[in-house]
């Protein structure tokens, strides 16, 4: 059994706001007697993560992925819980700790966005004091596997989104940082781009043992990269385990959704008496139904569709991570 | 210490370079400065024509119109954008790559800035050095100082430099508690320009308010620094100045960083 790097327990996050009335009157008094919302972000989250593990942490949006990464590296204050990592308190520790983590955010640069991408290289080499020989060799693996080489003397601002986040995977891993924090690294890019950065941070995981965290919306980076996935929503831990468990328990869930004319004609359905075990909900003039394939038949379902109302088209879904997630909190 | 330090030249470089980019922008701004500076002079000239006496309050014309150019060059060399920029960088979240960064994040404004100012001080100082040396020669100013008061003066006006940065510092972390930059903004540069000495010399002032804003820190800021400029104090009293300008100096450094440490701990970054 390896050592975990990353410990996490009972960790939370509350948000104190405070309530602006849109009321003129107690908009005056909200001057003089503020009053506070609390919205609780992360509830007790506990989890461990060995070294060298690429660690999916999903949830659909506002469910607490960033709040939690942002308190795992350190940023933002948690309200109470404990978090040790590779032995420092992200918090206390800032100077040492952050030495030892490299973080990507998929929505923002750490480059600087005047200058060429080998100078903001530079400054970091400075930063980290790292000696020459190590910089130049990890230059020319990063350029390897990133293929930094064509636009590595452009200035940022005239990269590409794809370019900009390749250049971002090596600024954030040039001081060989023990754990790398991923936020949604692949938000935006087109398909072969995603797949390049996804043998990317394959190739560095396994060559330099780097421990992964990442977030995503995309399935398909949870499928190639990750050995565990955990799942969050509403700030708390809903799933934990591989990809596998979460397949075997909810991966044959799908999805179908019937265009009509009459939203209305869905009074005419009444799927409830046929087909007890479905979710349906309605969105514009789009019925939307999830099932079981196992336990319900696909064409039976069309069927039974078209018989009752008219259908303009019919789209099948697999299930996204967010309908999973949505099925998982149902239960 | 000078590998510490060595981690930060990156950001005065790149000081530089900003500098470079912007500075016509810079030289269009200063010139709105230098016809402040000219009105001031002018005002006084009046002051002085319209006087019986020839010296004002300890002041000579001569000595006035130094006062006027070198408060001016010390107020626009000391400015700071730092507390914008913390507020800035505080509401958009990215004050987070900082934080990522294992270094001293308010030595990274700092050194930015000195970047900056260098072209500045060049482009600005230069010219107004060989308009106050020629005013010497061209008018015969007797020329009150020694090396030790040129000396005074560059440590003394260090000084000022580094307690406005720090000063703004702990501006820009409290400005983000209180949700209102502008609004305080303003307020700060009233105070600023009224207590520091650059609207008018401590010495014209009734005594009691003289003597309030003289232990007040900022007459640290451009007051002192100019007075030394001007050759006014004896050895010793400079010595008490200099004193006294490091206590206020330590005094912003530290609840800079007792208001930087607060902060932060609220903070709650934003987006993304």
């Amino acid at each position: 059994m390896k050592n975990n790097i990353i410990e996490v327990s009972n960790l939370n996050k509350v948000f104190k706001k405070q309530t602006k009335s849109s009321n003129l009157i107690s908009y005056l008094k909200t001057l003089i007697l503020p009053e506070y919302t609390y919205f609780q972000a992360v509830k007790d989250l506990n989890f461990q993560i060995p070294e060298g593990q690429i660690f999916g942490f999903i949830g659909a949006n506002g469910a607490g992925k960033s709040t939690t990464i942002k308190m795992l590296t350190g940023i933002l204050q948690p309200t109470s819980g404990n978090i040790v990592i590779d032995g420092y308190n992200p918090q206390n520790d800032r100077k040492e700790y952050v030495k030892e983590i490299g973080v990507v955010f998929g929505q923002r640069t750490q480059l600087w966005w005047d200058l060429p991408v080998i100078e903001t290289y530079f400054v970091l080499k400075e930063i980290y004091q790292i000696p020459d020989s190590e910089f130049n060799d990890r230059l020319a693996f990063f350029d390897d596997i990133l293929e930094l080489r064509k636009f590595i003397n452009n200035p940022v601002r005239t990269l590409s989104l794809g370019q900009r986040m390749r250049a971002d995977i090596a600024a954030s891993l040039l001081h060989n940082p023990k754990i790398l924090f991923l936020d949604e690294p692949t938000i935006g890019l087109d398909v072969s781009v995603k797949d390049r950065i996804r043998q990317a941070i394959k190739e560095i995981n396994s060559q330099k043992k780097t421990t992964i965290i990442l977030t995503t919306h995309d399935l398909r980076d949870v499928e190639v990269l990750c050995d565990r996935i955990y799942i969050i929503n509403n700030g708390q831990e809903i799933f934990d385990g591989t990809l596998e468990k979460l397949k075997s328990s909810y991966g044959s869930m799908r999805e179908v959704v019937f265009s009509v004319d009459h939203i209305n004609d869905i009074e005419k359905l009444n799927y409830k008496l046929k087909f007890p075990e479905i979710e349906v909900y309605v969105k514009d003039n789009d019925i939307h139904v999830i099932f079981d394939s196992n336990k319900t038949v696909l064409p039976e379902l069309i069927k039974y569709t078209l018989d009752k109302v008219v259908v303009k088209n019919i789209l099948v879904n697999e299930t996204s991570i967010e309908d999973i997630v949505k099925k998982i909190m149902r239960t | 210490m000078l590998s510490r330090l060595q981690k930060y030249l990156p950001f005065a470089k790149a000081g530089i370079k900003i500098s470079t980019t912007y500075k016509l922008d810079f030289l269009c701004y200063r010139f709105g400065d230098m016809l402040e500076a000219i009105i001031t002079y002018f005002l006084w000239l009046s002051i002085f024509n319209s006087s019986s006496s020839n010296r004002i309050s300890g002041f000579s014309f001569n000595e006035m119109k130094l006062y006027v150019f070198v408060s001016f060059f010390i107020s626009i060399i000391i400015k700071t954008g730092v507390n914008e920029s913390i507020g800035e960088e505080v509401k958009d979240g990215s004050i987070s790559i900082r934080l990522l960064k294992p270094i001293n994040f308010v030595n990274t404004y700092l050194f930015t800035e000195i970047g900056i100012r260098l072209l500045q001080i060049f482009l600005l100082g230069i010219p107004i050095i060989i308009f106050i040396t020629g005013s010497y020669i061209i008018f015969k100013i007797k020329l009150y100082y020694n090396f030790l008061y040129i000396i005074a003066f560059v440590i003394s006006f260090a000084i000022s430099y580094l307690t406005n940065f720090y000063f703004n510092v702990c501006v820009g972390f409290s400005s983000f508690t209180l949700k209102n930059t502008w609004g305080s903004n303003l307020f700060k540069q009233a105070i600023i320009s009224f207590a520091s000495g650059s609207v008018i010399p401590f010495n014209f002032l009734p005594n009691v308010i003289s003597n309030i804003l003289q232990f007040m820190p900022f007459s640290s800021l451009i007051y002192f620094p100019t007075m030394i400029y001007l050759g006014k104090y004896t050895p010793y009293k400079l010595l008490n100045i200099l004193i006294f300008q490091i206590f206020w100096l330590i005094f912003f450094y530290i609840l800079s960083k007792v208001i930087a440490k607060v902060a932060l701990k609220k903070l709650e970054i934003q987006g993304g």
